[in-house]
């Protein structure tokens, strides 16, 4: 039996769910972004999924932009989760519900 | 083989991912989702991507979990905290909407079938098929992708420079 292109639709949709309730019902900021990390690894197998049903590699080129939007997304919203912290002294998303300069 | 590696690895990684999203201190969080990403990495290669297999090892699973450590690892450091929404109706959207979406894709999955996927060249997903896509079709939107982590960057050091401010 081979991989066919509804099994990496299965699991992307397994996982972008997952990452959804979490990013959804937790306000640590860390695991929310963590969350967020795990829907674009979702959309990732699904991408990679289509490229190979379609024999195509425009959706690998896709993946990999995709792991750079993760990558930049982290940086910036790990310096706010350590501006948070630092101003708060935890990681709760309610302390972001004024957002003064 | 490749469907076998590819079940396992999967139903791993969505075990794990649970666990990252249950899990009540942030370390516990990152340790699962690094095992998640991990657990990826086969996937890939089961989907002929050795290319974004190792990519996703090194940047994904490597630099970036690294970072999500030692942020949860400073953050812990006072003990777990209470986690839970205030809000029952956010609680209760959160859950009810990925069902939501997870009913919207399961149409087209059980449509659709398994259908086998067609054949492919030899050199598919190589690192030569890749600069070829780079350089050539996806050129413009590699350069964007340079200028946005080149603004990430300077966001980052922005934030940092700004709080350290008296």
């Amino acid at each position: 039996m081979t991989v066919g292109l509804s099994h990496c639709l299965a699991l992307s949709a397994l996982l972008f769910a997952i990452g959804a309730v979490g990013a959804l019902t937790r306000r640590n900021i860390l695991v929310v972004l963590l969350s967020i990390e795990l829907m674009l690894n979702g959309a990732n197998v699904a991408l990679l999924g289509a490229a190979r049903h379609h024999g195509g590699m425009d959706g690998h080129a896709a993946a990999l932009f995709v792991m750079a939007l993760a990558a930049a997304e982290a940086a910036v919203g790990l310096a706010l989760a350590v501006l948070l912290y630092r101003r708060s002294g935890h990681t709760a998303l309610d302390a972001f519900r004024l957002l003064k300069g | 083989m490749q469907f076998t590696v590819f079940l396992l690895f999967g139903a791993l990684a969505v075990a794990f991912a649970l666990g990252a999203v249950a899990a009540r201190r942030a370390v516990r969080s990152v340790a699962c989702m690094i095992a998640a990403l991990a657990c990826l990495v086969p996937v890939h290669l089961a989907l002929a991507a050795p290319f974004v297999a190792i990519a996703h090892l090194f940047v994904v699973t490597g630099a970036t979990m690294a970072l999500f450590l030692f942020a949860g690892e400073a953050f812990d450091a006072g003990g777990p905290e209470d986690d839970r929404l205030g809000m029952n109706a956010n609680r209760l959207a959160g859950m009810a909407l990925p069902l939501l979406f997870l009913g919207m894709v399961a149409a087209p999955f059980f449509a659709a079938g398994a259908a086998p996927p067609g054949p492919v060249d030899a050199d598919y997903g190589s690192v030569r098929r890749m600069g070829d896509l780079f350089l050539t079709r996806h050129l413009v939107s590699f350069e964007a992708v340079a200028l946005l982590l080149t603004v990430a960057m300077t966001a980052v050091v922005a934030f940092i420079r700004k709080e350290d401010k008296p």
